[in-house]
Order: structure tokens, then sequence, then C-alpha cells
């Protein structure tokens, strides 16, 4: 039970901020849905998504986050199943079945796996930690990232599955970012920074070899966007980068982006929803969003620094890590730095389990502030 | 044990460097932002309207053309047109195939246009509704449509070559349609037509397309509708190779009629011969020969050379001008200048024609408007051949004064003939009362020229005798019923570029004429080229004025000044109306102003005609079952030669006249019936 104390001083102790540039970003988001499919229900959708997504975020916050953390493997269990449940059951939208119907709605399992694993996660990287700490050993040992490698491999298996290699990727930077902060030797940092350098530019070097015809075109065209081929698979990055380019420095104003109103920006309501953004409030808009978004993070890192435990630090960590490069992949997508890969941007894109997803894990972040004090 | 100090420390610094990864990534993302959205927002701003906006030209829909009582003469209606962007076409092959079925195309032409790398084709434009309809069931990406203007001609060819045509990029090419192409196209305007990305046009900024100007002609539809058909039935009757007619308003200048045969239908210009389309009244020249005899008259009118009733020697029909002998076509001796114009004498007119002179002559065939372009609005007037007094010879005096040796249009001869009409004045002849916007306001109205070229007491003199031409002389077929009226008839012989020489065979016959006669309302040209096997104005081109000039007065409502109809000796084959079935009957006719005869039965005892012209007039009448004028002979015993004349003339008969002094000797004798037109030989002494 919610005591009268608890409620007061979660009342007062709140991270109101946190939630109200979060909900300035999921407004504008609503608006712009609005705005690229205004003859669709997909706003109103998205609104009640909204709700949902508070509400679970209250909740999120309210109950003390080592509680949460206790039964996470029963949390990640849950998630794993539904996964599983997918395959045989799931909705295909695009070829990928990632969407199971429940009466008028359709959730995604997978966006709630991110939440699941990032728990999972962070009860067995903090047990690690602890430990290490007793035996004054700084770094995680081999077997225990291989651990925390399973624990992420096996909803990234699943997902590949389906297949989503766009969601498949988000739980590599969670995976990553948590080992980081949870302690990873130099040297393995170094060796995975140098790997991963060498496994792009080899995968380049061969890519007629490794990738199929249309991944390499998706790649070939972030370097050349006026090249390419207006049906093909350069389509979405070039039509993006037309709306991004002709948006300007002010914007053409709400409701008054062409690009997404005559149906050239591709997903403009989903992954494309920055394009939008950028099309309609131009370049001082999009450096708003930016704005809101690094003080949602950079708010959420300082929780982290003020986390009582370990657990908190790291679960703020890996929900930053999430919807940091969800952020940066998306935005970076939409402005062509990086191949089109479908990955929504948090908060603001159409999709209600992202959405209720991105505000756990805000309430998440805001439940290691609530609780930063030792009772 | 790692003091909790330093375990803040560890995370803090971890907590920094993942801070930094993320704001150089940041970093670069702000940075792309600025470089793609305000660096190169020009060049993006361009391909997004490159692919979202097609800019089409679209014309201003062209202003109505209304006659004077806003009737549509033409008008611009709306007709779908189809374009092509080849690049959206998926399968050129098919498209170029099944476009070309419905459109009725060359499918070998359309593929090759289909493949062109462009992005804008014409596939074919201003399509009926039925064939739009076929394409868009297609549903072939890359196929739009757009909303064009047609030219239509609601009439189809009533007044044709006064109207012109549009082309298909709705810009005036002949006629009113090309000289007040500006006004009435108005200004052409863009439209951005928004598509979205499956071509589908998704919203216009159509701005209400702008609208030309409307025009207000003098011409009067029912007016015109009469004189194409008369002239038409002219040109058929008498065998002609064309026809020309104009009707003007003598006061104002305005053209009520303008008709041309052979004609086309302006919807269909494409198709019509050239021969067609020529506006003749004001492109080609004909030498008018006695109409223009006019011109000599005024002028020695106006100088006060000649009085009306002075006589005139003919010299017997002969005249020798250096070398060159003129003929009249039948030998006169002594005529009053009344009947040199009345019966048309060359010989008599070059008499007159000697007193003015061959420089006060050439001033006034340049008063007249000769040599000159009237300036009507229609395109490729013909200036006419006035060749300037230094290269006259020493013929050109005489033969100028009966109207050889000039190039005229129809339409300067029948502004000529109204300058007479107006007392007169010489308007200039238009076609155009206002332009009008769309709004109603007037931008422009009608200022035609004028210029008074004769007195008014000249004007008047030479009025009078042309009626004379009418009353007595060789227009008499151009009387009108209920109305009196003046003119002349011409019959020219044209000069033959080929053989240079006058053709025996191509003759324009002519007639020039107002009425009424004291307060003209019309002015009324016809001119036949080439009839057959009659040929004279007199025969062929009189009895067409009658017809029009009798159609356009009462279109424009004017009062008759002829009450009462000529009394007429008319014989009947069948008097059924009156019981006497199967009987052949005299009567008395009376010419009523609706044409409708009047007819009252003579006693038997004034039935004893002469033989010959009974037998005539029953073989003519049981043909025809009309009425067929007679009239009977007076006796002209004892009386002077004007009485005779002015007696001949009011009741038709010709009269040929020897001696002088008082009549002593007829033929056919007093009393005697005869078909009018008859000719009296009389001897005075």
């Amino acid at each position: 039970m919610i005591t009268y104390r608890q409620k007061r001083r979660f009342l007062l102790d709140f991270d109101w901020w946190l939630l109200g540039g979060a909900l300035v970003l999921a407004l504008l988001g609503v608006l712009e849905i609005y705005s690229s499919q205004p003859q669709e229900e997909f706003w109103k959708r998205q609104l009640l998504w909204l709700g949902i997504a508070l509400a679970a975020m209250f909740v999120t916050a309210t109950v003390d986050y080592h509680r949460i953390v206790e039964v996470a493997p029963f949390i990640y269990g849950v998630c794993l199943f539904l996964l599983v449940l997918v395959l045989p059951f799931g909705q295909e939208v695009y070829g990928t079945k990632a969407w199971l119907g429940i009466g008028r709605f359709s959730i995604q399992p997978s966006e709630f796996a991110k939440i699941g694993t990032i728990l999972m996660l962070a009860l067995f990287l903090a047990e690690r930690w602890e430990e290490h700490r007793r035996e004054k050993h700084p770094y995680l040992t081999m077997r225990e990232v291989l651990v925390a490698s399973g624990i992420a491999g096996m909803p990234i298996l699943l997902i590949l599955l389906e297949p989503d290699v766009g969601t498949a990727l988000t739980f590599f930077p969670i995976l990553g970012g948590m080992l980081f902060v949870a302690g990873l030797r130099p040297r393995v940092v170094a060796a995975g920074v140098v790997g991963v350098a060498v496994a792009l530019s080899l995968g380049w070097y061969f890519r007629h070899q490794v990738l199929k015809p249309y991944q390499v075109q998706r790649i070939e065209v972030i370097f050349h966007p006026e090249r390419a081929d207006r049906r093909g698979y350069g389509y979405q990055t070039y039509q993006s980068m037309i709306a991004v380019g002709s948006g300007g420095l002010t914007g053409r104003g709400l409701f008054r982006g062409t690009q997404s109103r005559l149906r050239f920006l591709p997903k403009a309501y989903t992954d494309f929803i920055a394009a939008v953004v950028a099309e309609e409030l131009g370049f001082l808009g999009m450096l708003g969003v930016l704005a809101l978004y690094a003080f949602l993070l950079l708010r959420a890192l300082n929780h982290a620094k003020l986390a009582r435990d370990s657990v908190g630090t790291l679960l703020v960590a890996g929900v930053v890590a999430l919807l940091s490069f969800h952020i940066i992949m998306n935005l970076s997508m939409i402005v062509g730095l990086v191949p089109v890969i479908g990955i929504p941007l948090p908060l603001m894109s159409y999709g209600g389990s992202a959405l209720v997803a991105t505000f756990i894990g805000l309430g998440l972040i805001a439940n290691v502030r609530l609780h930063r004090y030792v009772n | 044990m790692i003091k909790r100090e330093l375990y803040k420390k560890t995370i803090r610094r971890r907590l920094a460097q993942l801070t930094g990864l993320l704001s150089v990534w940041g970093l670069l993302v702000g940075g792309r932002l600025l470089h793609v959205q305000v660096a190169q927002h020009e060049q993006w701003r361009a391909q997004a309207d490159r692919q979202q906006r097609r800019m089409i030209r679209v014309t201003a829909v062209r202003g109505t053309i209304y006659d004077r009582a806003e009737r549509e003469l033409a008008k611009s209606v709306e007709a779908p047109s189809i374009f092509a962007v080849p690049v959206e076409i998926e399968d050129v092959e098919r498209a170029a195939r099944e476009l070309a079925r419905i459109l009725r195309l060359d499918p070998v032409a359309l593929r090759e246009r289909l493949s062109e790398r462009r992005e804008f084709v014409w596939v074919k434009r201003k399509v009926t509704p039925e064939e739009a309809t076929a394409v868009k069931a297609l549903g072939l990406t890359g196929i739009h449509f757009v909303t064009e203007n047609k030219r239509a001609y609601p009439n189809g060819e009533l007044a044709a070559h006064v109207l012109g045509y549009a082309g298909i990029d709705e810009v005036g090419l002949e006629g009113i349609e090309f000289a007040y192409d500006r006004e009435i196209r108005g200004e052409e305007s863009t439209v951005f037509v928004y598509r979205d990305a499956r071509g589908r046009t998704y919203e216009r900024t159509q701005r209400p397309v702008a609208r030309g100007h409307d025009l207000l002609l003098t011409l009067d539809a029912t007016i015109q509708f009469h004189v194409e058909r008369e002239l038409r039935e002219a040109v058929r009757r008498t065998r002609a190779h064309s026809g020309v007619a104009i009707v003007l308003d003598p006061k104002t200048g305005e053209i009520l009629a303008l008709a041309n045969v052979p004609t086309f239908d302006p919807n269909a210009f494409a198709k019509a011969p050239e021969e067609a389309r020529r506006n003749r009244a004001i492109r080609d020249l004909y030498e008018p020969g006695s109409v223009f005899k006019i011109v000599t008259f005024a002028a020695a009118l106006e100088e006060g050379l000649l009085r009306p009733n002075e006589v005139i020697e003919c010299l017997g029909g002969r005249i020798v001008l250096a070398g060159h002998t003129i003929r009249d076509h039948r030998p006169f001796f002594r005529l009053t200048a009344r009947e040199v114009l009345e019966q048309s004498s060359n010989v008599g007119t070059i008499q007159i024609a000697l007193r003015v002179g061959a420089e006060r002559l050439a001033q006034y065939i340049e008063r007249f408007g000769f040599g000159r372009r009237t300036g009507v609005e229609l395109p490729g007037e013909a200036r006419g051949i006035v060749r300037p007094m230094r290269r006259w010879t020493p013929v050109s005096v005489g033969a100028i004064a009966i109207g050889q040796e000039i190039g005229v249009t129809a339409l300067q001869m029948a502004a000529a003939m109204a300058a007479i009409a107006n007392e007169g004045v010489w308007v200039q002849p238009h076609l155009v009362r206002a332009v009008r916007s769309r709004d109603g306001t007037v931008v422009k109205r009608a200022q035609p020229e004028r210029r008074r070229i004769l007195s008014p007491a000249s004007a008047r003199a030479l009025a009078q005798m042309l009626e004379g031409v009418v009353e007595r002389g060789t227009g008499q077929l151009a009387q009108l019923s209920g109305y009196s009226a003046a003119g002349k008839t011409g019959t020219a012989q044209q000069f033959d570029p080929r053989t240079r020489r006058y053709s025996r065979t191509r003759y324009v016959a002519s007639f020039a004429g107002f009425a009424p006669v004291a307060d003209p309302r019309v002015v009324v040209l016809v001119a036949l080229d080439r009839p057959r096997p009659k040929y004279t104005g007199g025969e062929v081109a009189a009895p067409v004025f009658k017809r029009i000039a009798e159609v356009a007065l009462h279109a424009l409502n004017v009062p008759p000044d002829r009450q009462e109809g000529r009394p007429l000796l008319a014989m009947r084959t069948n008097f059924a109306s009156e019981g006497t079935e199967g009987e052949i009957g005299l009567g008395i006719a009376e010419e009523g102003k609706d044409e409708a005869l009047r007819f009252s039965s003579l006693p038997p005892a004034q039935r004893d005609l002469p033989g010959r012209d009974l037998a005539r007039a029953v073989a003519s009448a049981g043909r025809t079952k009309e009425a067929l004028p007679l009239v009977r002979v007076p006796d002209f015993r004892g009386q002077g030669i004007r009485a005779v004349t002015e007696q001949c003339a009011r009741i038709g008969l010709r009269l040929i006249v020897s001696g002088s002094g008082r009549a002593v000797r007829q033929e056919p004798a007093a009393g005697t019936l005869v078909v009018r037109g008859t000719t009296c030989r009389v001897q005075f002494q």
C-alpha cells in the first residue's frame, strides 16, 4: 500500500521535468502523426496509447525498483514467451511477424523485451558487480560477459527469427552500455571497438559477397543520395533528405509539409516522423527536439550517478543506452548518415508498444531517482 | 573493498565516457542537419518541387464573342487533355498500344514519344469526354489529365470569316480571333498541381483561371444568317464561282453582316481548303466596274461641274481615248447626267470624268478611301491597287472613271457607298463595338474614324440619282417592297493576269446600294464572281441586294417608307377563291408590304391582249403559277422626253428615244398590255 508519506514524497520528489520533457516530445509526435496522416486515426490511437503509457510510467516509478528487479527473471521469461508466441501467431506486416493482436490493438513483444532484458541484465550484472567489489576485482570476467551476452542473445535470436533486424540491433547497445558501466577491461573495450571497425571495413570491402544487393544499395545511397533509384531501396533515404532539406531553417510550417502529405515520404508517421518535423519546423525545430532529447538523456545520466546502488545505475544506463541508440540512429537515418534500418524515434514515432515501453523505461529512471536515498 | 568514493568515481568516469560518445554522435547529427537543412536547402527544396509540383501553363479561358444582341458566336468550353510523364510509365509498350487504340493515334509515334526521358509530353489534347473516360479506365501509371479549354462556334459556319478561328493552343489564328487575340486570350497563368507519390494529382493551387475579355461585335446574327443564306443561294443559282455580301450601317460604320461563299466551319477549320477560309471581302481585289462611277459623279457634283439634269453627249456609245475605243453596252446619244448613271453609260461617265480631270479624280479616289486599308479589325486586309497619277496613261482617266484599271476590296466599295448614304461622311467600317472585361466593364469602345468627303448637298443629289438607277435604270431588280432604295450596278470584266487582257468570260457582277433613300439604315454590297450565263450586275446581283436589304430592314424594324404597293396588272390561271374554277383570268395585283398580292379580277372586256404577249403570259403563268407583271403601255403622244422617260421608268418599260421635242409615234401602241421590261420606241419631233 502506498502510504500518505510515500504519496507526499512521490509528489514532491518525482522527476516532473523528465515527465514534462517526454510529454512535450510525445505530444509533438502526436501532432506530426496527425500532420502526416490527417485522414487516418493514427494520432487518436497514439493519444490513447500515451494515456496508457503515462499510467504505466507512474506504476513503474512508484514501486521500488529493487522489487521490480527481483521479479526480473519472471518478466524476462514472459517477454521471451511472448516472442516465441509471436512466431506462430503473430501478424505479419512488411514481411515481419512482430505483432500480437489483442482485440483491436496489437502489441509488439520485442519492445517490451527490451525492458525485460534491461531488468534481467541489471539484476545479473549488479549481483556480479557487488561480488567483484567485495573481491576488489573491478572488471567483469569473460564468463560473466558471455552470460550477459546470453541474456541479451535470447531475445535477439527470437527477434531475428521474426525477422526484424533493426529491432534486434537495438539490443546490442543495451548490452554494450550496461557491460561498459558494469566494468569491462579497457582492452576488451578496445578490442570491441577495433573488432567492430575491422568487421565494418571488411564487410564493406566484401559487401557484394556478404550483403544482399538491396542492402548494398541502401548503404551506397548514403554517399550519393541524388543517385538514388527513385523506385528502389535508396528511395526512402532520398525522400527523407528531400523532406529534411526542403524544411530549411524555419520549416514550411506545421501541417504544411508536402513531402509527407503527398506520401513521398515513406513511413512518415513511424520511422520517418523526424523528417516530418524537420520539414515542417525546420532546422530550428529540430534543434529544439534535439535539445529536449539531450535534456532527457543527460538528466537520466545524472540520475545514474546519484543512484543508491549499482542496480539503479545499471538500470538507468540500460535505458539511456537504449533510448540514445534509438534517437541517434533514427536521426542519422533521416539525414542520410546511416542506412535505413527500421528503428523508430522514441516518444515521437507512432507505435503503442514502443511508447509504453519507453515510458516504462522513463518510469524506471524516475524510480531510481525517487529511491536514491537509503531509507 | 573498494571505497564508496572510488566506486562513485568509476561510475562517473564510465558515464562521462558514455556521455562523450553520445555528444560526439549528437554533434554529428546536428552538423548534418545544419548542412542538409541550411546549406543545401535550396537544392533539396528544388528536388521537392520537382517531384511534387507539376507546373502547367494554363492559357486563360478565351473570352466570348457576342453579336450585337449578345448572342454567342464563339465561346470556350472545357475539354480534357491527356499528358504523360514518361519516367513514371511502367509498361511503355502497353501504354502506347492501349492509348493509340482508344485515341486513334499512331502507336509507333506514340511509343517513341512516351519513351523520351522527359517530364512532360502531351498524349492528345482536347479529347472527347468518352475518350477521357476510356483512358482513365485503363488506370495507366504516368498518364494524367488536365482540363483545357476548347474553342467552340455554336453556330457553325455563321460569320466564319469574321470570327476566324483559334488553334489548339487557344491562340487566335484568323479573323477577329486573331486580330483581338491579346484581348480575348487574357493572361496566361501558371497552375501548380501537387501530385502525390503515386502520381495522382492530389491538390492543386488552382487560382480561378483568368478569363480573357469578351467582345461585342457589330454583327447581327439574324441578318448575318439571312445574308449567308441568300448569298449561298445566289451563288448556286447564278453558278458563280464565289460571292461576297456586306451589310453596313452607314451612319455608324458598323458591319451588320459580312459573308463569303464558299465558306467553312471554324469548328473544323483544318479540314477546310484555304479557298474556303479566305475572307474575300477584305482580301481579294476586283475591278469594280460601273459601281465605281459613283466616285466620278461625286467628284463632278462636289466640284460643281455637273447638274443632275444636265444633258451629256453620249456620242452614240463610242468614245476614243488616246487611241483606245471605249463602248457602251448599247448606243446612247444624249442623256441627262441622271440618265447616264441610270443607264450606266460609260461614254457619258467618261465625258463627265474629262471635266473633272485626272488630278481631281485621283484626289476623290483617295478621299473615298481607295488604295488604303479601311482599318477594319481583321487581319490581312488588302490595300487595293490605285496607281499613282504619275503612272496613269492618257486612257487611265477614262478607264478609272468607269471602274477599270483599279483594284478595290468589296469592303472599300461598301464603305464608299456608305459615305454617300451618310450625307458625305465616310465612316470607318468596323466589327467590334466594345471590348468588355468579364465583370462587365467596358475596356475599349469602338471609335471609328470619320471624315467628311462630300458636302451633304452633293451626297444627297447623288443619292437621288442613285435612286433613279433602281427606279428606272439598270438596277430595277433591286427595287424593294415597302422601301425606297438607291444603288449602282456593276458588271466588270476582270483582267486576266495570264493573258494580260480583259477576260470575255470572267465578270464580277455587283450591286452596291442603300435603303431607305431618305434616311438610309443599311448599305448592302453584293458581288458575284463569274456568274453564268447571266452575268450583269443588274440581272445577277441586284435581286440579291433586294432580298438582303429587305431582310435587314425588317430585322432592324425600319418602318416602310413606301406604304402603298405598286399596282400591277397580273394574270392567274386559277381563280378558285373567286369561284370561277379553271378559268384563266387577268387582274390587278397590288403588292403589299408583306409581299402578298391583293388581287382583283379584270372585267372580261379588258382581256384582249395582243396574241403573242398573251401566249407568253399564259405559258409563263401556267408553268410557274406565279403572278406575272404586265403593264399597259400609256399614250405618250404630245408629251416631252422627260415626261415620257419618267412614265416609262415608273411603270417599268424600257425606252428608246429618237429625235427630240414632242412624242409623235410609239411602238407598241397605246393601251397594249405588255410584259414589264418591254422596250418602247418613241419618236419625238
